[in-house]
């Protein structure tokens, strides 16, 4: 189903736990990390390997905002919303991103390139607003700051 | 025994076993508590908080379903803190709930309803707008309505846990949390047993039935606690009906030996009461073709043309019945041909022949309640879960509740065997007689028993070793096991009987009435009795049974080669279609009866239903013809007088009445034990010829046994529910065309 | 007695009751001229039912059977049934409504508990009092009938009296 690579983790995983199913979320994270999404096959396959039922993989996956079903896209913007961001400004760069990229919170722009998504707390308050793309940090931004931003990636 | 500890309770002392649950020990000394999550033999989930109680020194209030009992306890129900705390717990739960009770198929027996009246407040404090979502239809039999789901998650543990199908689970979170199936979203319907438990536990109108939709309400339909007439379970239901028509079985609140647990065909299958297709008047056959005619001409017929048949050859006549009919129909037949027609060809259609079990039996049936209570259990084939779901409920719960020990030899992975068994021998088909064999015969013949059934010598050591190990032992015997083997298994329960070792059977016959209608009478001889048809027998009365669906052309053949066929059924069956005449009889609902089932209890079947009165209960039309024909064999008005009389002449049933069943609901049957000292080699040499059968060319069936296969399969009744004829009519065609079940 | 008191007793009497008869020739009239004249009723009045409709003339009626529950001489048969299409297309609010819905007049004793029942405000009294019929078997009304009913109402020989104006209790 996976890489040599992921497999290898995936058996890691289930080993270091007493319980099977106690590797269910790091797993899932290995999915969607491979695949892009957590597809339906993925959901199968680990619930065969937890010895679970595919209805208490997909439980997980519809529980938790970090799990999709649907294409990720190429750079998941991630603009923080809570209290600090949202006081120094998030909302607007959330009304730019939209108005720059013709979509909302939750979707993704047809080319596939951008998903936007607004997000509670990311922990760096002191450099508020804050906007996370993929696994990077961007830290006071400004609407320019963030039109930079999209210009220079790759 | 357990410690006792003493807590206080409103001011109340009470005593309760440490470790029990607060709100059951309050529930049971009558001081109640409001609460959805919780259910007896669940796990606590504590996710309503209806049962929020005030405990001395416990920081907050307290969820009492999650709360163990302790020692000096001081607990408060009533104060004013826990009201207020109630209140608002249900205004919470109506924030998103939507006001729809005229609508909604569970007003009037809703838990949520009966709650805000009890414990509410008048007006609710939200006033945002609630969530509208539209209605799922989770699968053909239950529907979903998101808005008025509570979030107790019952469905979800009692699909877990009782049915162990983990069919339904949380989907997303929060506010929009749904339950449902896999992939609900995605529009994935509901794969699962549909038996409909979670439909019976469901507080609120979340979960619904789409059989009885709109049909009626609670107040507005009679409910009638009857036996269910599909599996030798006999689950009790209730029947509810308005006017004359069948709206739906429903099973909350039951006392009978299966609880609230109903199966798909419990559930479900008995619309076919008020189907379209009953016969409602006799048929008789004229110029070739059956046209309707009067009660009174039919018998006339029936009774001058068996008269005729009979006076040349008391034996012409043949009396055949069928596992489904009731011991008072069962009794009535077999009188009338024994006492009436005085014919030694009668019995039934079935293709289990328990009267060498019953003859040979050595240890006593345990009842459901009693294998709910099992240490060890050993399974000699069978599948319970497609074909008596009650006996796989009360084994799974064995498992899960005491960890009882699960040993199966069976020659199909069935689902409690991949799920449940501690040791699972997957046997060559057939083979049982060799693992009786082995378990019986000394160690040294293990290879070859082994090389017989196509397993390691091994497994059967450890199978034997459990066995040997086991303080209180339960032996299922599956349908597969039958003839010889049966009677050894019969006899096999004397070798393990000790002062230190409690053994009991229980088998899993496939028909509602298989016990009650051997006890009758009605032997299971009716494919003997096929070959003399047309020779020897010039005549056959037929009751409640259709072979030609059943068994097919051969029986088409035989039953073509008589002069004379009577046929009592429900419908115009494929039999009843080459019937000289059709009896239209009463069906389940409409009579007065009782049924013995698979453990041997009698159980009452009540009449819900008035009919339309131009249908007969089947012991009526024997009396009807005995009287025609002018033949005395002590028939009786009545269904309890028949009852009577049975009582009279059947030891296993001397003491029971309707007026004890009434009262004690089920009563079981003593059978003969023979006491008598067992031989090894007695059973062993029994067993030599059904060991030489087994076909060694065969290899292991590995294909697990499919969801549904027992269960959705379509029979006589069946297939005239309409509700489960649209579900499964097609999967069955598809899989008559391919084959593959 | 003499014979003279009694013509004078008479004469006493007759013109004690003539006087009243008399007294009450250029009053109003109580009475109607039913069926030349239209007749006055309350307008609470409690006669035939009519089936209500919401404003887009879907029917209100869920068939929620509280109405045949209230029922106390049990005069109303319903039986429910599902449409599952959207509102527009369906004629009734909800997707549940009233496949069938009889009452029967021969047993109705017209109490309105089945109007007080109503969750939905389907049910309501009219002001129609001309039921009789000869057969007892078309006193059972359906629901076609009585969904005709509200338009029926404006053509009624009645004149509906507003009881709070008439005796000036309104502001």
């Amino acid at each position: 189903m996976f890489s040599p690579q992921t497999e290898a983790k995936i058996d890691a995983l289930i080993a270091k736990y007493p319980y099977k199913r106690s590797a269910i979320l790091p797993i899932i994270h290995l999915a969607q990390l491979e695949q892009g999404k957590v597809t339906e096959e993925a959901i199968h396959y680990i619930a065969d390997r937890l010895d679970l039922e595919p209805v208490e993989v997909y439980e997980v996956v519809t529980f938790y905002s970090m799990y999709f079903m649907e294409e990720i896209g190429k750079y998941h913007l991630q603009v923080c919303r809570t209290l600090s961001c949202m006081l120094c400004g998030a909302e607007e760069i959330t009304a730019h991103l939209e108005k720059k990229l013709g979509i909302k919170p939750g979707q993704v722009t047809p080319d596939g390139r951008f998903r936007l998504s607004e997000v509670e707390c990311l922990g760096s308050c002191a450099t508020a607003p804050v906007m996370q793309v993929n696994f990077d940090y961007y830290e006071n931004l400004t609407p320019e700051k963030v039109d930079e931003i999209l210009k220079n990636l790759p | 025994m357990t410690e006792t500890v003493k807590i206080k309770v409103d001011g109340r002392e009470l005593e309760a076993p440490k470790g029990k649950l607060l709100i059951e020990v309050c529930l049971e000394n009558g001081i109640d508590i409001p609460n959805f999550c919780y259910y007896p033999d669940l796990t606590p989930q504590a996710a309503c908080r209806m049962c929020l109680v005030r405990i001395e020194r416990m920081p907050k209030l307290a969820t009492s379903c999650t709360v163990q009992v302790q020692d000096g306890m001081v607990v408060t129900t009533q104060s004013e803190e826990v009201l207020e705390a109630r209140k608002g717990m249900l205004d919470l739960i109506l924030g998103n709930h939507p006001l729809d009770c005229p609508i909604c198929d569970k007003g009037g027996q809703c838990e949520l309803q009966d709650q805000v009246f009890a414990h509410g407040t008048v007006y609710g404090r939200y006033e945002v707008k609630k969530n509208d979502t539209r209605e799922w239809r989770l699968s053909p039999f239950i529907a979903y309505d998101p808005q008025r789901c509570v979030r107790c998650y019952r469905c979800i543990r009692v699909c877990d846990e009782v049915m162990d199908v983990h069919a339904l689970g949380r989907i997303f979170r929060g506010a929009k949390e749904v339950i449902g199936p896999y992939g609900i979203d995605k529009g994935y319907s509901l794969d699962c047993e549909q038996c409909g438990y979670c439909v019976e536990v469901c507080p609120v109108g979340a979960l619904l039935s789409v059989d009885s939709r709109f049909r009626s309400r609670p107040w507005d339909m009679r409910e009638t606690i009857t036996t269910c007439q599909h599996c030798a379970d006999g689950c009790q239901m209730r029947l509810g009906t308005r006017g004359s028509q069948y709206v739906r079985v429903a099973s909350k609140d039951l006392k009978g030996i299966n609880g609230e647990f109903l199966c798909i065909k419990g559930r479900y299958g008995s619309s076919y009461i008020s189907s379209e297709e009953r016969l409602d008047n006799p048929y008789l056959r004229k110029d070739g073709k059956l046209v309707e005619v009067g009660w009174e001409e039919a018998i006339k017929y029936v009774a001058a043309r068996l008269k005729a048949i009979s006076a040349e050859d008391r034996d012409a006549v043949a009396v055949l019945g069928s596992p489904r009919l009731t011991n008072e129909a069962a009794f009535a037949l077999a009188s009338f041909a024994r006492k009436g027609l005085k014919t030694s060809n009668y019995g039934q259609i079935a293709d289990v022949d328990l009267t060498r079990f019953f003859a040979n039996l050595t240890a006593p049936l345990a009842t459901h309640a009693e294998v709910k209570k099992a240490e060890t259990i050993f399974m000699l084939g069978g599948d319970p879960t497609e074909n008596n779901p009650l006996s796989a409920m009360v084994i799974r719960y064995a498992v899960r509740k005491n960890g009882a020990r699960l040993l199966m030899v069976n020659s199909r992975r069935t689902k409690i065997a991949r799920r449940q068994a501690e040791m699972f021998l997957h046997i060559r088909r057939g083979a049982e007689p060799a693992v009786l064999a082995a378990l019986i015969d000394s160690d040294e013949n293990a290879a070859r028993y082994a090389e017989l059934a196509k397993v390691k010598p091994e497994q059967l050591r450890r199978l034997g070793k459990a066995i040997s190990d086991s303080k209180r032992l339960l032996v299922v015997i599956g349908p597969e096991v039958n003839g010889a083997t049966l009677e050894v298994a019969a006899r096999f329960a004397a070798l393990l009987k000790s002062d230190s070792r409690e053994v009991k059977y229980l088998i899993l016959p496939p028909y509602n009435n298989s016990v009650g209608t051997l006890d009758m009478g009605l032997r299971p001889n009716g494919h003997e009795l096929k070959s003399l048809f047309g020779t020897k027998i010039k005549a056959l009365y037929l009751a409640g049974s259709n072979p030609v669906e059943q068994y097919g052309n051969s029986w088409k053949e035989a039953l073509s080669k008589l002069d004379l066929l009577v046929v009592a059924d429900l419908f115009m069956t494929e039999t009843a279609q080459l019937a000289d005449v059709v009896f239209p009889v009463n069906s389940f609902a409409e009579l007065d009866g009782t049924y013995t089932n698979a453990v041997g209890q009698v159980q009452r079947v009540n009449r819900a239903l008035e009919g339309t009165g131009r249908t007969r209960p089947d012991w009526m039309i024997i009396n009807m013809l005995a009287k025609e024909m002018g033949l005395e064999f002590g028939a009786r008005g009545s269904a309890a007088s028949i009852f009577r009389d049975i009582a009279s002449e059947i030891p296993a049933y001397s003491g029971i009445s309707y007026d004890r069943l009434r009262k004690e609901w089920a009563i079981q049957t003593e059978r003969k034990i023979s006491t008598t000292a067992e031989q090894p080699d007695a059973l062993l040499s029994a067993l030599k010829g059904e060991i030489a059968k087994i076909d060694l060319s065969l290899d292991l069936d590995r294909e697990p046994v499919r969801q549904g296969s027992g269960l959705f399969r379509l029979g006589t009744l069946t297939s005239r529910v309409a509700v489960m004829r649209e579900a499964f009519k097609a999967k069955e065609q598809v899989e008559e065309a391919t084959g593959v079940r | 007695m003499s014979i003279i008191s009694d013509v004078v007793e008479t004469v006493k009497a007759i013109t004690t009751g003539l006087k009243i008869t008399f007294s009450y020739i250029p009053r109003q009239k109580l009475t109607n001229c039913y069926p030349d004249e239209p007749v006055e009723v309350f307008s609470a009045y409690r006669g035939e039912h009519y089936l209500n409709v919401d404003e887009n003339g879907k029917e209100r009626c869920v068939a929620c059977f509280l109405c045949s529950a209230a029922c106390p001489a049990d005069a109303i048969y319903i039986e429910a049934a599902e449409d599952l299409r959207p509102y527009e297309e369906r004629s009734s609010v909800e997707e549940r409504y009233a496949k069938v819905y009889n009452i029967d007049y021969g047993k109705c004793i017209l109490c309105g508990f089945c109007v007080e029942a109503c969750p939905k405000d389907a049910i309501r009294h009219g002001h129609n009092f001309e039921m009789a019929v000869t057969n007892f078997s078309d006193l059972i009304k359906d629901k076609e009938y009585l969904l005709k009913n509200r338009e029926r109402e404006s053509r009624l020989p009645v004149v509906i009296i507003d009881e709070v104006k008439r005796r000036g209790l309104s502001k």
